[in-house]
């Protein structure tokens, strides 16, 4: 199967000495579910702009739809509007995604710039609110919603123009736990209906579900893993490796220990001290 | 007095900008205007002003000058809310600045009550000082012209805004055919200079609560300086988000926005009753 993004020895710096992806190659095949983890600063953001087309390889290649993509080519049309409505991309500062008026307006922004007809828009506006629940919020300034309402619409407003390719940036970062499973639903949603999804995350409790393959960044800013979910997250050196695991330390009553954490239901449990190890420090 | 000064300004700027962007709750109450699309009422608040500027007689102004209050009370709008939005203040700008064209210094014409009398007229160049000094018929006619034409262009636009939210105005605004691309920056700025007004306020509020001696003058001065270039600096960031999602959603420099629906029975409705007012007060 031919591959419908592929990044080949990519490079991109911020400046002359703030390296952010030294040497990624990876392929992304259709209808695929790609989670990117990594701790934070090692350029998982960058690596989902350069995919986006927002920013371009500075050394290497990236292709997308059998295209080698560079500025030119997606300042241009029709390939450049192309681009734009199959590849939707959902930020992680969602106050920098939602900067129209009000909900309506946010959704109907993207659809508007493609050119779609009137009447097409109003549908698929229509059909946003319903399917995202977010009817009673359509008149309401976007700035003035809460962060899990606030990630809806910044779903919904990429959605509605049905990308083949949704990107999301860290989407349950800074989300209360029912608004983090609502989203979750809501990219499974997507996922079933055969998109290709790509997930920055450091967020090891979604990834099972929402990936099946998942690539690890380190932090000397290159691939330090790659591999189905199950292979991925049982391989604890290498989430060390990525800092995204760690180990901490809690008590029960008097009883002090340290352990390394572990997600329930997505990890193997590990032994806990107070049951099989020795407690490492007790309280006096 | 620094310190105090940074403080209450930072406060009051944040509070003003919060109770303009959040004050919706008159313009969301159940009164006969609020029913009326805000494409409506910004166009009848434009012909009322145009109608203003065409009235010359005290009658018609005065007639004019009903036409907000009336509006005002159908809005359901609490003389209380009124005068606190800025029409006490204009009233009493407006007077002072009138006052002196009430002198027959300023305006020729019969004195009616006279305020200081001279032994004789004084010339100093082209200037004449005339020898009965006082309050002139004329002068007193020009000077109710002027503040009946402020007050009433004032109480049109101050039920415009307060019967209207800021984003429905904004709207609103695009029905002038005005660049939809000026609309868009000036939605933004208005949005993102109160989420770096917020920010200000809690940079300052965290430095507070670590401070516990009192540092001179100069160096609060100084610090205030480097937050300035630190927003700035942050102020850049985001500029950069904002544009990286536009672009993603296929912005290319010309903004295009879904057109608004037709006007109803009541919006011709309330237009025609205006003209026809604003018409009769020209007469009155």
């Amino acid at each position: 199967m031919q591959p419908l993004l592929e990044l080949t020895d990519v490079h991109y710096a911020y400046g002359k000495d703030i390296p952010a992806l030294s040497g990624v190659s990876f392929p992304v095949f259709p209808g695929e579910r790609l989670a990117i983890l990594g701790a934070n600063g090692c350029g998982k953001t960058t690596l989902l702009k350069v995919l986006g087309g927002l920013i371009f390889p500075q050394r290497g290649s990236y292709r997308a739809f059998g295209r080698e993509i560079t500025d030119r080519l997606l300042s241009g049309d029709p390939f450049g509007m192309f681009f734009r409505k199959e590849v939707g991309i959902v930020f992680q500062n969602s106050d920098a995604q939602l900067f129209n008026p009000t909900v309506e307006d946010e959704i109907a922004f993207g659809p508007m710039q493609m050119n779609e007809p009137t009447e097409t828009v109003r549908r698929g506006v229509t059909g946003a609110l319903n399917t995202f629940g977010l009817k009673d919020l359509s008149a309401r300034a976007p700035f003035a919603l809460s962060g899990g309402e606030k990630k809806k619409v910044a779903l919904a407003s990429v959605l509605v123009m049905d990308p083949q390719v949704l990107l999301l940036d860290e989407p349950t970062a800074g989300l209360d736990p029912r608004s983090s499973r609502t989203l979750v639903d809501l990219i499974l949603e997507t996922e079933r209906r055969g998109k290709t999804v790509i997930t920055a995350t450091n967020d090891l409790h979604i990834v099972a579900e929402i990936a099946t393959r998942i690539l690890v960044l380190g932090e000397d800013r290159r691939i330090l893993a790659s591999g189905s979910a199950e292979e991925v997250l049982t391989n604890r050196p290498i989430l060390l490796s990525a800092n995204l695991v760690h180990h901490h330390r809690h008590a029960h009553g008097a009883l002090w220990h340290e352990h390394e954490h572990a997600h329930p239901g997505i990890s193997p449990a590990l032994p806990h001290p107070g049951h099989s190890g020795d407690p490492l420090k007790r309280s006096t | 007095m620094g310190r105090n000064h940074i403080d209450k300004s930072l406060r009051h700027i944040a509070s003003a900008f919060s109770d303009a962007l959040y004050r919706e709750e008159a313009a969301r109450r159940p009164g006969a205007l609020q029913q009326v699309d805000p494409r409506a009422r910004l166009l009848a608040t434009l012909v009322f002003l145009v109608s203003v500027s065409l009235a010359a007689s005290i009658p018609a102004l005065l007639a004019h000058l009903c036409l907000p209050l009336l509006a005002l009370a159908l809005s359901r709008i609490r003389p209380k809310e009124f005068l606190r939005a800025g029409f006490l203040l204009t009233l009493i700008f407006s007077l002072l600045m009138a006052a002196p064209a009430t002198l027959n210094v300023f305006v020729e014409g019969r004195v009616i009550l006279p305020l200081l009398a001279q032994e004789q007229e004084l010339r100093y160049g082209p200037y004449v000082l005339p020898q009965v000094i006082g309050i002139s018929h004329e002068g007193l006619l020009t000077a109710a012209t002027f503040v009946l034409r402020i007050l009433s262009s004032v109480a049109a636009v101050l039920w415009l805004t307060l019967s209207t939210r800021w984003v429905d105005l904004l709207r609103a605004l695009r029905f002038l055919r005005l660049p939809p691309v000026f609309l868009l920056v000036v939605g933004m700025t208005v949005r993102y200079l109160y989420a770096f007004l917020r920010q200000s306020e809690e940079v300052h509020l965290g430095k507070k609560s670590r401070s516990i001696c009192r540092r001179p003058i100069a160096s609060e001065q100084a610090w205030v300086g480097s937050r300035i270039a630190s927003a700035w600096e942050r102020g850049l960031h985001l500029m950069q988000e904002v544009s990286d999602a536009m672009t993603a959603r296929g912005f290319r420099g010309e903004a295009r926005f879904p057109p608004g629906s037709r006007f109803g029975m009541l919006e011709w409705g309330m237009l025609v009753t205006l003209v026809a007012c604003c018409t009769g007060a020209q007469f009155v």
